[in-house]
């Protein structure tokens, strides 16, 4: 059995639904091909994939409540392809959204559905899964606090030896542990419903069976917490990587 | 205001000459969205690619109507009308809040245009699709904050403007 496994998302680096997809791929069993959609460069290499493929898993970030546009134009090469070399693999799908609820992704995978009955391809459902900004931010959540500790051990290595008390134990002493620790279970917490999801797609793809339409989010965290993570965010993020201060996040484009 | 009327279509229609209305062909001029979010934190309210589509969301969001003809491509938009919707981000904010118990962009302009969507090629849509499209504008009428929708579906590629004076 062999499965393709295409991201749709046009990050480079850090995208969410390579990284949802990545989950899926590890547990799903038999011969696996990734491929990363980036743009017509890639048509070919997905292509060729396909030919002969038994199952598709599609990861894809929904833009404005559909699949993006370069994913419409992969969706309709795909079933020109398909309907030349008369295929009918299955297909699952895995979406997801920047707002909280999960649901927010069912418009995407309804688009994903009509494509394979149009293209004569058996849909094979599709997680739709929320807050996928967060998911992926999370991420650096344990780099974060593991980051933490070792500067902290570092200065206060030197610390002890410019004092002339410096031990393994003073040394482990100084260190707030409880920082890394903290960070890696947040993420741990928090993601373990998307991975969930991710993984159960995963076991379907294997069994080639029919996985209803599943939606999840960050785990323990409730839609008010995620508003309050996601403004901090925005502001931090636009603060540190362009210099803006929050107020200019609300510029309104008067004259054009 | 900037003006009273944006169209967005993906027909090769010579645009109608309309007093306050801005007629805007989506065709391969536009690039589509990287998903960088620099229209929330670099820029804010502009798209960083300068393409033409740059002030897009921005025009879309500060306009009374706004019109989108649009082939029916598996129950959505087309390629090149969804390109134009992505990248009409800049037009609302980063943050979130509640509109329809869901969570939704808030609005960056007070204005609250009415969208009017004109799906064409209807007849080589599926029931199914057609109710999807539907589904599919409303949905971006809710996330654009716009203050109603209304969603049109045509047999064939319309052969003038003459629907916008409806």
């Amino acid at each position: 059995m062999k499965t393709v496994f295409i991201t749709t998302s046009p990050k480079k680096k850090w995208s969410n639904s390579s990284y949802l997809l990545t989950i899926t791929k590890w547990f799903t069993k038999g011969e696996k091909t990734w491929i990363a959609f980036q743009g017509p460069k890639d048509y070919e290499a997905i292509l060729n994939a396909l030919q002969y493929a038994d199952n598709i898993v599609l990861a894809t970030p929904v833009y404005v409540d559909a699949v993006p546009s370069h994913v419409l134009l992969l969706l309709e090469k795909i079933q020109q392809y398909a309907e030349e070399k008369h295929l009918h693999f299955k297909v699952y799908a895995l979406c997801n959204c920047g707002f909280y609820e999960g649901i927010q992704c069912e418009l995407a995978l309804a688009v994903l559905q009509c494509w394979c009955e149009r293209a004569g391809l058996h849909f094979c459902g599709g997680v739709g899964i929320g807050a996928g900004e967060m998911i992926g931010a999370l991420r650096l959540s344990p780099i974060i606090g593991i980051f933490a500790v070792l500067i902290e051990c570092f200065v206060g290595f030197f610390m002890l030896l410019k004092n002339n008390m410096f031990s393994v134990q003073a040394l482990f002493d100084s260190l707030h542990i409880s920082v890394a620790v903290i960070s890696t279970m947040v993420f741990l917490l928090f993601s373990i419903g998307p991975w969930i999801g991710a993984a159960k797609m995963g076991k379907s793809v294997s069994h080639q069976s029919v996985h209803s339409m599943g939606y999840c989010t960050v785990s323990f965290c409730p839609a008010f917490l995620f508003v309050f993570f996601a403004s901090i965010y925005w502001i931090v993020r636009s603060f540190f990587m362009h210099f803006l201060p929050p107020w200019k996040l609300f510029h309104k484009i008067k004259r054009l | 205001m900037l003006q009273n009327t944006l169209v967005i279509h993906d027909i090769a229609l010579p645009p109608a000459h309309k007093e306050n209305t801005l007629f805007f062909f989506a065709g391969n001029k536009t690039v589509r969205c990287k998903g960088c979010f620099g229209c929330w934190l670099k820029t804010p309210g502009e798209c960083v690619m300068h393409d033409g589509s740059e002030h897009i969301g921005s025009i879309m969001l500060q306009s009374k109507e706004v019109w989108i003809f649009s082939k029916i491509l598996y129950g959505g938009f087309s390629v090149e009308i969804k390109r134009v919707l992505d990248r009409c981000i800049p037009g609302i904010l980063p943050f979130f809040t509640w509109r329809h118990h869901r969570m939704h962009h808030c609005p960056r302009y007070p204005n609250r245009p009415v969208f009017h969507v004109v799906f064409y090629h209807a007849d080589t849509a599926t029931e199914k699709e057609k109710l999807l499209a539907e589904k599919n504008a409303n949905a971006v009428a809710v996330n654009m904050n716009c203050s109603g929708c209304t969603v049109t579906f045509l047999r064939n590629v319309p052969a003038g403007w003459e629907v916008l004076k409806k």
